[in-house]
């Protein structure tokens, strides 16, 4: 969800609260939970044998992660008016993902292994724009303003850290997807200091900003705004270093994207509906979207391959190219659907669950009847 | 394979499918003029830079593996071409 704050409306934010849920499930899933796993797997986690990892990480992935991709696809497709307004993206691109697809099934060692080039970098770079993204989100919703130069500031520390991460990932052997060998590059010795030196202005000059508006507001910045850049720096610095955690870091991109599209989710629906707002229709709203989500994500990574398992290629193969092209075509969807002309879709992103659980108050001078 | 036979490498294959696919994006843009909106010519023209940018990374990496400041070009490439991604088939602000 890259650039999904753009049509956010200026609302007096001050009086809401921070967060979708709730602090503590709004900081666990926002990168609470990444940092402590961190801090876990460094402590007690330190061998070799990521296999055991790899089980869990799996497992859990049917749960938060091929959602997390169905959730993207879901969105798009659920409405006519969504595809029309997005007839490439809908309709065109899915042919230009496929054929390349092809291509690395018609080609497995010339042309696969520069398609995983791809997704390697693409996909830490869309975890980036979805760290801004957060952040202005949050931002928004406790009043602190995101202007040109506080953006330029925070977009410098999030994308040098995700530069110093990938190419430190690429230099450390990082280069195994789905027993398919990603190409390692070659870096000058300069790029790793220059992108921490980068990284490190971004984060005194947004840190300068926060002090400023904290000074001026005489109140403390809320600490979820700053908590989805200080988990994307675990990840991308002292997390490169560490791979039992790489592994296991998607799913924490995929726990914030689907903590904010749940709540979207069940904000548009509500509305859409216009049914009564009551914590019944809340958890039937979210048990549905659910399960819709999970056995779009099996159909997506098990389902799609499986399709193809008649082909003389290894199904382990034929498995990491489509989930690759999966990846990809969700960077592409999400960079667009956050961008929806819904007239109730910048109101989402500023709502809580609590106002949808609970039946509207009667709003003085708007429920009452106008007198003659 | 059979594009052996006529005297092609693997990659050359490749490139080739990848032009004609970039043709294809092109002569659909050049068909739907009038019939589609500006932006929907921009993602075309935006896929067609996208089959460019990967047709190019299979050239280029090859030489990136050897050569740190090629690697180095790759990787900034690479940024640049996400982020014109990330205006894939949005609405532009009209210029003042």
């Amino acid at each position: 969800m890259p650039a999904f704050t753009t049509e956010i409306p200026a609302v007096a934010a001050a009086t809401r609260a921070p967060y979708f849920v709730n602090w503590w499930a709004d900081a666990s899933l926002i990168g609470g939970l990444s940092i402590i796993t961190w801090l876990g797997l460094r402590a007690f986690y330190t061998g070799a044998d990521t296999k055991p990892l790899v089980t869990t990480a799996l497992v859990l992935s049917l749960f938060v992660n091929f959602p997390h991709f169905s959730a993207t696809v879901y969105r798009l497709y659920q409405s006519p008016e969504h595809t029309r307004q997005f007839p490439v993206t809908a309709w065109g691109l899915p042919f230009i993902i496929f054929g390349a697809v092809f291509a690395c099934f018609w080609q497995p060692e010339a042309v696969a292994p520069y398609f995983l080039l791809l997704f390697f970098f693409w996909s830490p770079y869309h975890y980036s724009g979805q760290t801004v993204g957060i952040t202005m989100v949050y931002a928004r919703r406790c009043g602190f303003l995101i202007g040109r130069r506080e953006r330029l500031a925070l977009s410098a520390f999030v994308f040098a850290a995700f530069l110093y991460g990938a190419t430190h990932m690429q230099e450390n052997g990082l280069t195994d997807f789905y027993g398919m060998s990603v190409p390692i590059l070659a870096f000058p010795a300069w790029m790793a200091p220059a992108a921490q030196a980068v990284m490190c202005a971004g984060a005194l000059a947004f840190t300068g900003f926060a002090a400023a508006w904290c000074r001026a507001q005489k109140r403390l910045l809320p600490p979820i705004v700053l908590l989805p850049a200080v988990a994307h720096f675990v990840w991308f610095v002292p997390g490169a270093s560490l791979k039992s955690f790489l592994i296991v870091i998607p799913l924490f991109h995929s726990l914030q994207y689907l903590l904010i599209a749940l709540v979207v989710q069940l904000k548009l629906r509500i509305d859409a509906e216009g049914a009564e707002r009551s914590w019944r229709r809340v958890r039937a709203e979210a048990l549905r979207w659910g399960a819709r989500n999970i056995t779009g994500g099996v159909l997506l990574f098990v389902g799609l391959p499986l399709c193809f398992a008649w082909l003389p290629l290894p199904f382990l193969t034929i498995a990491g190219i489509m989930a690759a092209a999966v990846n990809v075509h969700h960077f592409f969807v999400d960079g667009v659907i956050w961008k929806l002309r819904d007239s109730s879709n910048s109101s989402a992103l500023m709502i809580n669950i609590a106002e949808l659980g609970r039946a509207a108050a009667p709003q003085p001078g708007l429920s009452r009847p106008v007198a003659a | 394979m059979h594009f052996e036979a006529v005297g092609l490498s693997a990659r050359e294959a490749f490139l080739a499918a990848a032009v004609t696919a970039m043709v294809g994006c092109a002569l659909a843009s050049f068909f739907l003029a009038g019939r589609v909106s500006e932006r929907t010519h921009v993602a075309l023209a935006m896929l067609i830079a996208l089959i460019g940018g990967f047709s190019l990374l299979t050239l280029l990496v090859p030489a990136g593996r050897e050569i740190p400041l090629a690697g180095a070009l790759i990787v900034l490439g690479l940024v640049g071409l996400f982020k014109l991604m990330n205006q894939f088939e949005i609405r532009r602000r009209p210029r003042r």
